[in-house]
This record gives structure tokens, C-alpha cells and sequence, in this order.
């Protein structure tokens, strides 16, 4: 066929089959895009089970990788804490594997500033140093129980002069202290808000910081709309209307440090409940008439004007709480931020326990109510790493700053976190840091701590890294976590935990194993035995295989290694507990309360080097990229200044400016100050948004637990030059009236 | 699957009723807390770019999915609700008919689809659409290197003068299908989520085909608790919201 006449055919064909399509005016359009799929066939790519590291919650994840580099990170479906769904902090760690600003190289500080050295030489001097120290180091993590955490108490446990110690969220000590005297091992509670009818939650900002707010998301959700007949009701206590207090059915403004006496009052009225009704038969009658006296004066009558309410705002919550059983009362960052937060803490378990007898049904999990049958199990499982229970939170902090400055270390190794930032100025952990000879940064960025180390080791992010975690805080089961790279490494990092077993056996120390990988493996058939229900048939590397494919090891219910104590007789534990001290404030001649807090997206300060995060609009403000400070407008028209204005915030530790926020959930003679900001040295995004609210705090401290009570302070707020333009995603009352949308 | 075909009441165009599937969203805004991870989910799922701080500044952000976040009443009795907003996927949807290159039509599984290749940036759709939730690329993404091992290779990365906006993540109902065909079966009842859906730690989201009278958004739809936004402007939206419950305050 010639070229010509080959034009003719397909000319005859093309007119064809245009008439043919022609038939009806859609379908001239449609055919076209009937699979505009984007042109791309989806494929699955390959999907692997580990756990998320962001924050110590313990999440299990699975993350899809497509030739071999991390898409989309989602929730393990069968993972107790997750329960299949992820948080955006947790998301965006897909982004953060690839993030431009990673480190590559090891770098040992020298005369003119870093300078980068080979992994070879890294080695040799870490090895040099471990043998100089000859035991006196201290290992410094964010307060996880991970494999690399096991493996430096490994090693070093044994010498004298080595201290372990946990940079925790503040507030999870003082949970963990509420219920110590009560059960064998002490943890945060759990209340089973999944199955409760009607929730107080004092303080409680469960979505917005830890333990975990994809656990806490999951019971809300169950709680509000899981079941057919009834909806979960919920009442949120606390001077700042938080983001989950924005669920909640109501808010009561409590001044702060005052959450104790509000318990307390309630628990006076359900105590005269249960004894007028005649309730809850197994609680000793004596204890009844006990308590009865000892609650007297929280009458609400006797307390309603130091909280600040009417007494029926008490009755309020009081009368649900047994009328509308079984009922929890979860305590949190505005309980335990001030000195006073641990005794406040007991008269929340108290109502708990409370609410356990009176309940017409019994709820699953309340953890610390009685010593739970399987302490020693979760104990076991919780240490199984090697790091013990009570190497974290910021008593054991402040004695390790107080040991530094004595000299008492001559190396130290810092591993994923950021204390010369997220930790207050009072505790002065760089001056502390400086009298250290040595200090070695295990980080995957640049940041305000690790510019203060001496020789800085590029770890693979975790998604890239073996390891494993034992979360301390959890809801109900014992839980073993995995964690597996899902990915080759993309930079040049080597795993910190790997380069440490390195060093130490060529120090010619004990190592546990060789690899990070080894000494997990070692762990899993170490505990195989505790395992409940896991197959037993398996031989020792199909096992293991069987818990990377799921994640790691937890049980659908475990048996009862013992009986549970009758509740009744803790009860009586609390005889002499039923108190609320007065709170104390650091600058109390100020005349604000500073009230730092907890945003979803910027953690304590690690979220702030991704896009993401700070392009996400934050829940309350809707605010993108940008630092604020809350206020009540009654409070900013007091000072003069309206949204966007500057104001200087000051205590006797230091001052940050920000822009003013004016926000009607909040209480007049609060300012709220999100934390996470102010980074001087995490890379260009972060560096140089707003001040760090930590600056401002002494180490102000919980008088039972030695938690940081990093709500007691007061402060000053003053008019200050200049004005900012608020990157609001969202009108100051919505964009729409949300009467538009009659919700 | 029981398809009621011939019996489908979904307003919409006729092509529509011969369709076995109709995609639609519920969100339960009794669930909603707000906390955003929805949102990451979406970006991460479907390239959505970062725009930058200056940017945003001229309301340029991206995100396809935003939570609306409404406060009312005053100190003390004040009530602050969330509501996730993306595109609606309306039945009769504003935006379609004023598109004059056709780089917006409805498909025949009830979603409102962009065609990015054929988009010319016009910007009519986005000065159309009632709820806002189109976004236009004013510059050409910035997926610099490394990050761009992180795009997801089902969805394309929009370039400079293209509007964009949910898809309902179209790649994941795609796979779901080619899933369930793969396995000889029919799509069934959650077989298919959006990145939102299976995200929201809440259970706020559902996703699935109303033609489908068993499954859950056909039921919830129905639940009496189910409102459109704006249904005074007629739109349909396929995208229903469950109402809040009660409003307590103090006082």
C-alpha cells in the first residue's frame, strides 16, 4: 500500500467511527475519560509491618513501599494501640525519611566547627572514649524502651558510674506516680473510654498529646457513636478549651491547678449518692462513712468559688456520673502540670474506682484500679529490652544534669533527642552539657543538642532501622513491637545502635550481640516463652518471620497470672489521700498563668522541620507556619492589642514575643503558648518560627512525683513593636457561621 | 453486593442509574475531633504539594482535604465544632457545567473527576464552586530532590496552571476493583477506602457505593442524622454529613 492511499483508509475509518460515537451528546465526552485514572495503573507495591517512632506511644504500623522507597504509612489493623489508623505526626515521617536536611556523615566537632570524618574513624574514636570512660557515661534518650536503649544498658549497666535516663513527655511521670502505691507496676491509666456512657475529663488533652492520641481517638470514636442506643457524653474540665475539649458536650473554665478540688467535690457527691441510694454493696460501709467525713469540706457549696463555678455545674458532672454508669474520668496535662498534680491524681483513681462499683456494667480495662492480674507480665514485657521502669521522666533528668555538672560523667551519648530545646531553661542542661569531656549525638538531623556534641552519628531514620520498642504505657495487654527497616538505608547512615555495639567490642566490652538485628532476635526467643498465643509449632527463625509479618507480639486477652485484689479493699487505701493541696506558681506576683501546650502536628519540637506539619493548619487557630499566643479577647482588649499584634512574654528566666491569637476558649487570666516552636538550629524550616515557651519555665517540680510541673508558672505580658499577619486557614469564627450548615 | 438496579434514587444524571456503583462519602461529626490526620493522609496519598509560608499567606495552600473549624457562643459558654471539607462531588455540580474545555465532568460513578491534561486554568470551576475546595497550581510543585521519592506513583503530579482537587482517591477505588476482579469476586463493603477514611483514628469517615442497599453508607445516609451542605443551592453533594449531638453549655 502507498502512502496515499493508506491516508485515504484511515481517513474513512476515523470519520466512521466518529458517527458511531456520535449517537448521544454525553457519550461524545465520556468515552474519552471513561478511566481518567490519571493514566496510572495502581500497583500495590509491597506493604511491611513496624512500628511508628514519632512519639513513645507504640503505634503499629504498615508502610507501603513501591521500588523500594516509602509512600504512605497507615495504621496495623491489629495493633491494640493503633487499631489500624495513624496520626498526622505519624504520617509524615514518609516525608521526613526523604527530607533534604538529613544527616550523612559522622562529624567531630573541632577547632573551626564540625568537620565530617569517615564511619571508620567515628568508630575508633567512640571505641578510644568507651575505654577512657571506663563506665562513667550516661545514655540519654526520649524516654522510650527501645532496642537501642537495651543495648547501651546492656553494655554499660553493669559499671559503676553509668546512669540510663528518658527524656519524657512531661506529665507522663506524674501519671505514671498517681497510682503507684496501688499496683505492682506503675503506668499511665488507660480508663476504658471505649465503653463508658459518660466521660470527665479533667485537663485531659487526649488528641494532642501523648501517650497516644490514635488510641485515645479510637475510644472516643467508640464512645460517642460505637454503639446503636447510646451516645458517649463528655465533659472537659480545664482553663484552656483545647482540641479535644472542642468535642466534648461541655466546658468548665476551672482556674488552674484546681482540677483536685473539683474531683474531690464530685467525689463528695457520689459519695453521698452511694450512701443515700444504698449503691455499690461490696465498698465497706465503715470506709463509706469515712470518707463521707473526710470529704466534707469539698461540699460543692464549700469549693464552688475557688473553682469558680456554681455548685450545680458540679452536681452537673457528679449526678451523670452515676446516673448515666459506667462513667471514666481520664486526668491530664492541666492535672499534672502543676506541683499539686499527683494528689490530684489519686482523687481521680478514686473516682474511678468508684465508678467501677457503682457501674451497672463493669468496664474492660481500668488499669490501676486494682492491681491488675497480669502486672508482672506487663512489667516483664515492658523491660524485656533491658531498660528499666524507672530510667525516665524528669526527676531522673535532674539528677542527671545535677551529676554532669559535678563532673561526674566523661562521656555521654544523647540518642534522638533534643533536650537542650524541649527541656526548660531552669534545668540548664547546656551549661550541664558543656562540663561533659564528651558527648555524642545519635540523631537524623541537625538540632539545638547536637550542635552542642562533640561527635554527631547519622542514624537511619526509623523506618530504615531494626529495632524494637516495649511501650510503657499500655491500654490493657502487654505489647512486644518490632520494628524493621522497610527500606534500604538512602543516605549514607549507619544504624547509631549498630556503631555503638561496634565501638564497645572493639573497647573490648560485653556486647550483647552483634547487630541491632541480632539482639532483637535474641530478645524475641529470650521471651518466646511469655508469648501467649502465639503458634508453638513454629521453629525459632519462622517465629520470628511470624512477628514481622504482624508487628510484634501481643495477646488477644492473656490469662490471669493472679487474682485480681477486691476493689474494696484499695479502696480503703484511701482513707487518708482524699486531699487537694493548694497550687503553687514560680512568679506568682505576675498576673498571667503560662500555659504551654501540646499542638497535634509539632510534637515537642521534632515536627517542626517538616512541610507538612506546618502547612497543616492547627485545629484551634487553623494557623499555618506560624507561632501564636492565645489569649481571651477580654484580655487583649485589656492590653490593647487585637490579632497579630506582638506581645512580650516574660518570666524571671527569659522572654519570647509572639502574635497575639485572641481566642474565646480560654480563660481571661491564661496565656496559651503551643510548644515546639522557636528552633534556633533543626534545619530551614523550622529555624527562626517564634519563640520556645520552654525559655520562660524554671524546673519547677511536682512535690510527690519530682514530674515537671510545666504549667506553674506566671508571667507578664506586655505590648510589644510590630505587627504579623496571621496565615489563618480559616475566618476567626469559621468561614461559614456554623449556624449556615445548622449542625 | 445486592445492586437494586432499575430502583436507584440517587438524583442525578440518567447514565448514572445503569452504573453499578455510586460513591459516596459520610462523615460523622459527632466522631470528628479534629486532630488533622486525614489531612496528612491526603497529602501523603495524593502528591499535594507544600506551598510555603509565603504562599499561604495568599491562601494558596493545597490541601485538598481542610477541617472547618467554627467557633461560637461566648466565654464561658463557648463551643468550638469541626468539619472536614473537600470536594462534595455533587450530583449537579457547579463547577462542570462552567468548564468550557470539559477538564471537569461527572463520571459515571457519581465523583466529580478533574482531567488534568485537558485543564487550560481558567479558574471558572474554582469561582464556581460553593464550598471552596478547589485548588488552583499557581506555580509548578516543588518536589525537589529527595523528596520526590516519597510521590506516589498512582497519581500524577499537577503542573503549573492546572486545577485540582479531591479525587476520592480514583486510584484506590481503581485498585479496589482490580482487586476484587483479580479475586473473581464483586467490590464489597469496605473493600475500598480513601486515605481520609482509613486514616481518621476516630471512625469519622465512611466511605462506600450508596447503589449498595446493605452497605454502611447507604444505611447511615439514611440514618435521619444525614445533611447536606448548602442543600438550598441544589447541588446533591455525594459527600452527606452526620449531625452533631447535643449542645450542652453552662448556665
Amino acid at each position: 500500500m502507498d502512502r496515499r492511499s493508506f491516508l485515504k483508509l484511515s481517513g474513512v475509518a476515523a470519520s466512521a467511527s466518529a458517527v458511531g460515537a456520535c449517537s448521544r451528546v454525553s457519550q461524545k465526552v465520556i468515552p474519552f475519560v471513561e478511566t481518567p485514572n490519571d493514566g496510572a495503573n495502581p500497583v500495590d507495591g509491597d506493604w511491611y509491618a513496624t512500628t511508628c517512632r514519632e512519639c513513645n506511644a507504640g503505634c503499629g504500623i504498615i508502610v507501603r513501599t513501591v521500588n523500594g522507597r516509602v509512600k504512605k504509612i497507615e495504621g496495623n489493623a491489629i495493633h491494640p494501640v493503633s487499631r489500624g489508623k495513624a496520626c498526622a505526626r505519624g504520617q509524615a515521617a514518609a516525608l521526613s525519611v526523604y527530607h533534604p536536611e538529613r544527616l550523612t556523615s559522622p562529624m567531630l566537632k573541632g577547632a573551626g566547627g564540625f568537620e565530617a570524618i569517615g564511619w571508620d574513624k567515628a568508630v575508633d574514636i567512640l571505641s578510644q572514649r568507651f575505654t577512657e570512660a571506663e563506665g562513667k557515661l550516661f545514655f540519654l534518650n526520649n524516654g522510650s524502651n527501645d532496642a537501642a536503649s537495651g543495648i547501651a544498658n546492656e553494655i554499660f549497666g553493669k559499671m559503676d558510674g553509668f546512669v540510663s535516663a528518658g527524656n519524657q513527655e512531661p506529665g507522663f511521670e506524674s501519671l505514671v506516680a498517681g497510682g503507684e502505691s496501688l499496683a505492682d507496676f506503675p503506668r499511665i491509666p488507660f480508663p476504658d473510654l471505649d465503653h463508658a456512657q459518660f466521660a470527665i475529663l479533667l485537663g485531659a488533652d487526649i488528641f494532642e498529646s501523648g501517650p497516644s492520641p490514635v488510641f485515645w481517638g479510637g475510644a472516643f470514636g467508640e464512645c460517642r457513636r460505637g454503639r446503636a442506643s447510646v451516645r458517649g457524653r463528655l465533659v472537659y474540665a480545664g482553663s484552656r478549651l483545647s482540641a479535644t475539649a472542642a468535642v466534648c458536650d461541655l466546658w468548665l473554665p476551672v482556674p488552674p491547678g484546681r482540677l483536685g478540688a473539683l474531683a474531690l467535690s464530685v467525689a463528695q457527691v457520689v459519695v453521698e449518692m452511694i450512701i443515700t441510694r444504698k449503691l455499690a454493696s461490696s465498698i465497706p460501709r465503715n470506709a463509706l462513712g469515712r470518707w463521707s467525713v473526710a470529704l466534707k469540706e469539698y461540699e460543692p457549696e464549700k469549693v464552688a468559688a475557688q473553682l469558680e463555678l456554681a455548685p450545680e455545674h458540679i452536681r452537673k458532672l457528679a449526678i451523670p456520673f452515676v446516673d448515666e454508669s459506667p462513667s471514666v474520668v481520664i486526668a491530664g496535662a492541666d492535672v499534672t502540670g502543676y506541683a499539686n498534680g499527683v494528689a490530684a491524681l489519686d482523687a481521680v483513681e478514686f473516682l474511678n474506682m468508684l465508678s467501677y462499683e457503682i457501674g451497672r456494667e463493669k468496664l474492660r480495662i481500668h488499669e490501676r484500679m486494682t492491681p491488675e492480674p497480669n502486672d508482672n507480665l506487663k512489667r516483664r514485657m515492658a523491660e524485656a529490652l533491658g531498660v528499666p521502669h524507672e530510667a525516665h521522666g524528669f526527676s531522673r533528668l535532674t539528677d542527671l544534669v545535677a551529676g554532669m555538672e559535678q563532673g561526674n560523667f566523661s562521656m555521654g551519648i544523647i540518642h534522638h533527642t533534643n533536650p537542650v530545646f524541649d527541656t526548660p531553661t531552669g534545668l540548664k542542661f547546656k551549661d550541664a552539657m558543656a562540663k561533659v569531656g564528651f558527648t555524642v549525638a545519635i540523631a537524623n538531623f541537625m538540632d539545638e543538642t547536637a550542635a552542642e556534641a562533640t561527635l554527631v552519628l547519622p542514624d537511619h531514620h526509623w523506618l530504615e532501622a531494626w529495632s524494637a520498642q516495649t511501650p510503657d504505657f499500655v491500654p490493657g495487654v502487654p505489647v512486644f513491637n518490632l520494628q524493621q527497616p522497610v527500606i534500604q538505608p538512602f543516605f549514607g547512615t549507619k544504624s547509631g545502635s549498630d556503631i555503638m555495639l561496634a565501638a564497645a567490642a572493639a573497647a573490648k566490652l560485653k556486647t550483647p550481640a552483634d547487630t541491632t538485628e541480632a539482639f532483637v532476635t535474641g530478645k524475641i526467643q529470650q521471651f518466646r516463652a511469655e508469648m501467649q498465643g502465639a503458634p508453638a509449632y513454629l521453629s525459632d527463625n519462622a517465629f520470628r518471620r511470624h512477628l514481622l509479618r504482624e508487628g510484634g507480639w501481643w495477646p488477644a486477652q492473656v490469662e490471669a497470672e493472679a487474682a485480681p485484689v477486691p476493689s474494696g479493699t484499695v479502696l480503703w487505701e484511701y482513707r487518708d489521700k482524699l486531699k487537694a493541696p493548694e497550687p503553687e506558681f514560680d512568679g506568682a506576683e505576675n498576673p498571667f498563668f503560662l500555659h504551654p501546650f501540646q499542638t497535634v502536628h509539632m510534637g515537642r519540637g521534632q515536627g517542626a522541620n517538616s512541610g507538612w506539619l506546618q502547612e497543616a493548619p492547627d485545629p484551634i487557630t487553623t494557623l499555618m507556619w506560624q507561632f501564636w499566643v492565645e489569649m481571651n479577647p477580654v484580655t487583649a482588649a485589656k492590653l490593647g492589642v487585637v490579632e497579630g499584634d506582638m506581645v512580650k512574654i516574660s518570666s524571671a528566666h527569659g522572654s519570647i514575643t509572639a502574635p497575639v491569637f485572641p481566642y474565646k476558649g480560654i480563660r481571661p487570666d491564661v496565656v496559651a503558648v503551643p510548644i515546639g516552636y522557636g528552633h534556633t538550629n533543626y534545619g530551614k524550616l523550622a529555624n527562626g518560627r517564634g519563640g520556645n515557651v520552654m525559655t520562660l519555665l524554671g524546673a519547677k517540680r511536682d512535690a510527690i512525683s519530682g514530674a515537671l510541673a510545666w504549667r506553674s508558672q506566671k508571667v507578664k505580658v506586655e505590648k510589644a513593636e510590630g505587627r504579623m499577619k496571621m496565615l489563618r486557614n480559616a475566618h476567626p469564627e469559621g468561614e461559614y457561621k456554623g449556624e449556615v450548615f445548622q449542625l | 453486593m445486592r445492586i437494586l438496579k432499575g430502583s436507584i434514587k440517587v438524583k442525578s444524571f440518567n447514565y448514572k442509574e445503569d452504573n453499578d456503583y455510586s460513591w459516596s462519602m459520610i462523615i460523622d461529626l459527632d466522631r470528628c475531633n479534629g486532630c488533622g490526620a486525614c489531612v496528612i493522609g491526603c497529602q501523603a496519598e495524593n502528591n499535594v504539594a507544600t506551598v510555603g509560608e509565603e504562599e499561604v499567606g495568599k491562601k494558596r495552600n493545597m490541601h485538598w482535604l481542610r477541617i472547618e473549624r467554627y467557633i461560637e457562643g461566648e466565654y464561658p459558654h463557648v463551643k468550638v465544632r469541626f468539619l472536614p471539607m473537600m470536594c462534595q462531588h455533587c450530583a449537579q455540580a457547579p463547577c462542570e457545567s462552567v468548564c468550557p474545555v470539559y477538564a471537569t465532568y461527572h463520571n459515571p460513578e457519581g465523583l466529580n473527576v478533574q482531567v488534568y491534561n485537558r485543564c487550560i486554568g481558567t479558574r471558572f470551576c474554582g469561582n464556581n464552586c460553593p464550598y471552596s475546595v478547589r485548588y488552583f497550581n499557581w506555580f509548578d510543585s516543588s518536589f525537589p530532590e529527595p523528596v520526590n521519592n516519597q510521590l506516589n506513583p498512582d497519581v500524577s503530579v499537577r503542573e503549573r496552571g492546572v486545577m485540582e482537587k479531591c479525587s476520592m482517591c480514583m486510584q484506590r477505588i481503581r485498585r479496589g476493583k482490580d482487586t476484587a476482579k483479580d479475586e473473581g469476586r464483586e467490590v464489597v463493603d469496605g473493600d475500598i477506602q480513601p486515605a481520609c477514611a482509613q486514616t481518621c483514628p476516630t471512625g469519622a469517615i465512611t466511605f462506600g457505593n450508596i447503589n449498595d442497599h446493605e452497605s454502611k453508607v447507604y444505611k447511615m445516609a439514611h440514618s435521619g442524622r444525614a445533611i447536606s451542605l448548602f442543600e438550598e443551592k441544589g447541588t446533591h453533594p455525594a459527600v452527606k454529613y452526620l449531625k452533631g449531638g447535643t449542645n450542652d453549655v453552662i448556665g
